[in-house]
């Protein structure tokens, strides 16, 4: 018996991840069961001493915040994936102990696939299900283990077999497979049934601590908002129903069989990687080929979406790849698809990458407006800004940064009659300035570009490029 | 909501939990106002009935409940009901292998 019953320690002590003025208590509605159940996996974690090596993958639903409470490893998934990524999690780290948790319209729905696979194969998981028999994220629609006759937004004069078939019995249709080693459906209805719950989620991670396969544990859950009514009046409700649609028990226990053997991971070298790969490394090594002294240029190319600027940051990315740097290319696209700023962070290293997002550029290439005045703000101090002179008209840049303009797209228009090509034309120009590849490694690049009939105006706009800065000097030209 | 007065009896083990002041005796049960939503349950699972809930409400706007002051027993049926994690903190007396039914 524990002298104190309090927050367990593999909670965070502040829910700092949360946000916001309220940091130390959950996200959920009064009388919502996902406390609960975080509850009971929090004090099992700790119990068994397994929260340092716990990777909890959070769902989409209610849910979808895990990451806030748990003081352990932590994935949020793609809706009804939670098993596909534990799956990954599990195999990459056959020591750790992996929670898929995840809500009956995530895992019901549109993971119903997912789950059922993960099952038959027997992945070492332990997957917490709990069933409200309603979306409650999104407002009160049906789910697939709504009751008949349940009334939701999307089945407002009730859910009928007719229409939407038979509640989801997702226990029952689990324990039929062979491979799961534990599946039980538990209740959050009274004390008694809460403790039968607290019980099954330990015997579901002992499994997984045993390598003995996949548990399941489905948990009947009060959602007071989404079923309008008071916390009390809920449980009262799920006894009422739910419970006589999904009965409690032990659906599958096959704890008696051996462990699966966890299989030894072969340890690859990079030059056994480059084998299989096909990349043989036929003359010195890669690291031997980064000029001495070559330090690490962060960039930014930003943008209309249209103007290439993610073509831009690709081409000095594989330029830099082909000649054995360290290189990362993090391309933005999202909203911003339609008119803003479109751009990509590209880094150049001669030393590993720790991140491929950049935060203080060391070059900002801005081909318009907008994206100037974005970024510009964050460039290093020691940084350089290049940008297309033709769009920007007011130039108000952070004193003491060395800006240079060019009018990519006016040169483009001129001298190659394709505006198309202001995106090539910055390329030779940030090879000019900062030597970060060579010409001639991205020359060899554009003549593998498919559209071979872009392959000779490239050319020429890479050197109009280099040539539009020649008259500048830099100290870091290789 | 006045706490009782009597004095405070220390009974666990030396130096393996350190009580905070509020808790008078043992067993006890502190209810986080602050983090309380209201929802009642513990207030109706509460075996000997020492929790109420409160007319007041608390920065957020929820009723929270709280410790009469007297007659826990140490149960912990109100900490697994909570769905709160930090809301409540049952003090238990721990060598009292007499108490009624007593939650793991």
């Amino acid at each position: 018996m524990k002298d104190v019953l309090k927050k367990p320690d593999s909670f965070f002590s502040v829910f700092e991840r949360k946000g916001g003025p309220d940091l130390a208590s959950t996200h959920y509605c009064p009388g919502c069961g996902h406390g609960n159940i975080h509850k009971l996996i929090a004090e099992a974690l700790e119990d068994l001493e397994i929260a340092d090596r716990t990777v909890f993958v959070s769902p989409v639903g209610c849910s979808v915040f895990g990451y806030y409470y748990f003081k352990t490893g932590n994935v949020q998934s793609a809706h009804g994936r939670a098993p596909a990524v534990a799956t990954g999690i599990k195999r990459a780290l056959p020591h750790s102990i992996v929670i898929s948790y995840q809500g009956d319209g995530d895992l019901a729905a549109i993971g119903g696939n997912e789950i059922l696979q993960a099952a038959n194969r027997g992945e070492s998981l332990t997957v917490i299900f709990v069933n409200n028999a309603i979306y409650g994220m999104t407002g009160g629609q049906m789910a697939p283990t709504t009751l008949i006759d349940q009334k939701t937004t999307t089945t407002p004069y009730g859910r009928s077999v007719e229409n939407e078939g038979n509640p989801m019995l997702v226990a029952e249709l689990l324990s039929v497979l062979k491979s799961p080693v534990y599946i039980e459906r538990c209740t959050l209805e009274d004390t008694k049934n809460i403790m039968k719950a607290r019980k099954a989620i330990r015997k579901a991670l002992q499994n997984q601590i045993d390598n003995k396969g996949f548990s399941l544990i489905e948990i009947l859950s009060p959602c007071p908002t989404g079923w309008k009514l008071e916390p009390v009046d809920a449980r009262q409700w799920l006894i009422d129903n739910m419970v006589k649609v999904f009965p409690p028990g032990v659906y599958k226990n096959d704890a008696d069989r051996p462990a699966r053997p966890i299989k030894p991971r072969p340890v690859l070298t990079a030059a056994q990687i480059n084998k299989a790969l096909g990349h043989e490394d036929k003359g010195k090594s890669a690291a031997a080929k980064i000029p001495p002294g070559f330090g690490t240029h962060e960039l930014i190319c930003a943008g209309f979406g249209g103007q290439g600027v993610l073509l831009l940051g690709q081409l000095l990315t594989k330029s830099g790849m082909y000649e054995h740097k360290h290189v990362s290319w993090l391309p933005s696209y999202g909203p911003e698809m339609r008119g803003g700023t479109a751009n990509c962070h590209v880094v150049v290293s001669g030393h590993r990458i720790g991140t491929p997002y950049v935060t203080e550029p060391t070059l900002l290439v801005a081909m318009n407006q907008p994206s100037l005045e974005k970024f510009a703000p964050i460039v290093r101090p020691d940084g350089m800004i290049v940008y297309d002179s033709s769009f920007v008209r007011d130039v108000n840049l952070p004193a003491g940064i060395r800006a240079v303009p060019v009018p990519f797209s006016a040169l483009a228009n001129e001298k190659l009659d394709n505006p198309r090509v202001a995106n090539i034309i910055a390329a030779g120009a940030v090879i000019g300035l900062t030597g970060i590849v060579q010409a001639d490694t991205m020359r060899a690049l554009i003549r593998e570009l498919p559209k071979k009939q872009l392959i000779e105006p490239n050319l020429k706009a890479l050197d109009v490029g280099l040539k539009s800065v020649e008259h500048i000097a830099s100290p870091t030209t290789v | 909501m006045a706490l009782s007065a009597k004095p405070r009896k220390d009974v666990l083990p030396e130096g393996k939990v350190s009580l905070p002041e509020n808790v008078k005796e043992l067993p006890w049960v502190i209810v986080e106002s602050e983090l309380c939503k209201g929802c009642d349950f513990c207030v109706v699972t509460c075996p000997p009935e020492v929790l109420e809930m409160s007319a007041d409400i608390n920065r957020r706007g929820y009723r929270f409940s709280f410790y009469k002051g007297e007659g826990c027993t140490g149960c912990g049926i109100c900490y697994y009901n909570c769905p709160e994690p930090g809301a409540i903190t049952v003090y238990r007396k721990p060598t009292d292998k007499k108490e009624k039914k007593v939650l793991e």
